[in-house]
């Protein structure tokens, strides 16, 4: 399966992510008390969707253009020309949409908002095609259409909710319905996607075997009925059927989490990297977050505890475990496009460097051990509202993005400045601690 | 069919297969277990190989990767790399030089 659009296109989202995070950290490092602001604030409203929209599904979509047809076994059914569009459109969209909230500018909200939905659009037929015209229909095939049907609804619910702030028409509470639009957001399109791509990447990078495929089907549809049940839930205040939905996703995280341990238990690449460190430790950081999602849905809303509970929530799913999942995950996909690109054609014609080489395993340490020690920090900060702790949380947080940002650098250099060549082949990289 | 002193030799073959690595592993497509068969018939090299999976997103630079090296061996006029799935790789298939390289327990 050659590179999606000479990976152009999905390195453009990559770096689009990755420049939206920069951006996301350097803010909350100016301002860290925005951690401790209502949700409702409009600064928090910018940065939570500098985050999410911005990072965490600029990179989801980039992972997906070029893994899903390897996957799927099917070339994309989308043209080159109309996956620019979405790529353009998302960017112009997120950018106005952060800027609007920041700014209170809800006309630039509604054209941005209006600019994501479009890219969604040309996202979930191209994604629905390629799945059509693939033979595929197992847990991991399906993940893609089915999350990036939820990514729709969250679009969808992201619109509603806009137009009910201008002009109410439903009598439903508007924490209660943000709750459920990032509910259906995360859990919806990254938990959906993750229940499918993991189960094809892990076994991959760690040569190992994938234990108990029927597990992962019932934790790929387990988290969809807990969906379906959870965001109504969410959304009308019904706590019980909310409580209901998010027992529901948890056993379907559970299923998961408990095929996951074991597919990594059974890896004959003995010695993890820092990219695949993070992915696990994004994923115990899921289950804890999980087992606090349920909790939260008991607390009544609205009292003090409620809210630092969910900023705590908030930033030990998403500053946590969605973020080192992905860049985890980045650690693997932006090495491996770049060396396809630049050393794949000289394969067998002269010594090239391997793919795990092109980075810094230094840098990719320091990122991980610094990311953590902000979370170990923040946590407790928005728990105990203390200035103080958080400004050194989110100054933590920047730093580790930044000794990131640095290594991604390092790899895409070999874009524009490849090795001429290598000595000989290098060996024993898998097993570099 | 007599033996020129300028056909390639198996080993030959072999060695420059193997300068072809996984970009991910670091093992060379040999100690991978991926080369299920060389056959040479005079200056025609035809090797019969696999990928670890169908869904290998490398495979196809792999694949050129061994014509590349293979057709640059003394000797070689032709070379023809056939992708085979029976038997379907397993890593059982890594040799034992592999194995020591991933950590393998099993080592």
């Amino acid at each position: 399966m050659p590179l999606v659009e000479g990976a152009r296109l999905p390195l453009a989202f990559i770096g689009l992510g990755l420049g939206a995070l920069a951006v996301a950290v350097m803010l909350l490092a100016a301002q860290p008390q925005l951690l401790l602001l209502p949700h409702s604030h409009p600064s928090v409203v910018a940065l939570a969707h500098l985050w999410l929209p911005g990072f965490l599904l600029s990179v989801s979509i980039g992972a997906m253009y070029q893994l899903m047809p390897v996957v799927l076994g099917a070339a994309l059914r989308l043209p080159f020309s109309v996956a620019w569009v979405h790529f353009w459109a998302h960017a112009s969209g997120v950018a106005l949409l952060v800027t609007g909230f920041a700014l209170g500018r809800f006309d630039a909200v509604a054209i941005g908002g209006g600019a994501v939905a479009a890219g969604v659009s040309i996202l979930l037929v191209g994604v629905w095609r390629t799945f059509l015209a693939s033979a595929r229909r197992d847990a991991i095939g399906w993940s893609f259409p089915v999350a990036v049907s939820w990514l729709a609804a969250t679009v969808l619910f992201g619109v509603v909710l806009a137009v009910n702030r201008r002009a109410p028409f439903l009598p439903l509470s508007v924490m209660d319905l943000l709750r459920a639009h990032a509910h259906v957001g995360l859990a919806g399109f990254f938990l959906t996607l993750l229940q499918g791509a993991t189960f094809q990447l892990v076994p991959m990078f760690t040569m190992a075997d994938l234990r108990g495929p029927n597990l992962v089907g019932a934790g790929l549809w387990f988290t969809q009925l807990g969906l379906v049940v959870l965001t109504p839930g969410l959304a009308c205040g019904r706590h019980f059927v909310a409580i209901t939905g998010a027992l529901l996703l948890a056993a379907g995280l559970g299923c998961s989490g408990v095929t996951l341990a074991a597919t990594f238990r059974s890896r004959r690449r003995l010695v993890l990297d820092p990219g695949l460190k993070a992915f696990g430790l994004g994923a115990a950081l899921l289950a804890v977050a999980t087992a606090g999602g349920v909790a939260l849905a008991v607390l009544p809303v609205g009292t003090s505890l409620a809210s630092t509970a969910t900023t705590a929530y908030g930033i030990t799913i998403i500053a946590g475990a969605m973020s080192f999942i992905i860049l985890g995950m980045l650690c693997k996909i932006v090495p491996f496009l770049v060396w396809m690109k630049s050393y794949g054609p000289r394969a067998g014609r002269q010594p090239v460097p391997l793919a795990t080489t092109l980075g810094s395993r230094s840098l990719e340490n320091a990122w991980l051990i610094t990311h953590a020690s902000a979370l170990v920090v923040l946590v407790p900060a928005v728990l105990t509202l203390s200035p103080a702790l958080t400004a050194i949380g989110a100054a933590m947080l920047a730093a580790a993005i930044f000794v990131f940002l640095i290594n991604i650098a390092l790899i895409l250099r070999h874009l524009f400045r490849p090795r001429a060549s290598v000595a000989s082949m290098p060996r024993v990289a898998a097993a570099q601690p | 069919m007599t033996t020129k002193l300028t056909d390639p030799t198996l080993a030959d073959v072999r060695v420059a297969a193997a300068s072809v690595a996984d970009p991910e592993f670091g093992l060379s497509v040999d100690d991978l277990g991926l080369i299920y068969d060389v056959t040479i018939e005079g200056s025609a090299v035809s090797v019969a190989m696999t990928l670890t999976s169908v869904h290998c997103p490398a495979g196809e630079v792999i694949l050129d990767g061994v014509r590349a090296a293979v057709a640059a061996v003394r000797g070689v006029t032709s070379v023809d790399v056939r992708l085979v799935w029976e038997p379907q790789w397993t890593p059982e298939m890594v040799s034992a030089r592999g194995r020591e390289q991933l950590g393998w327990r099993d080592a």
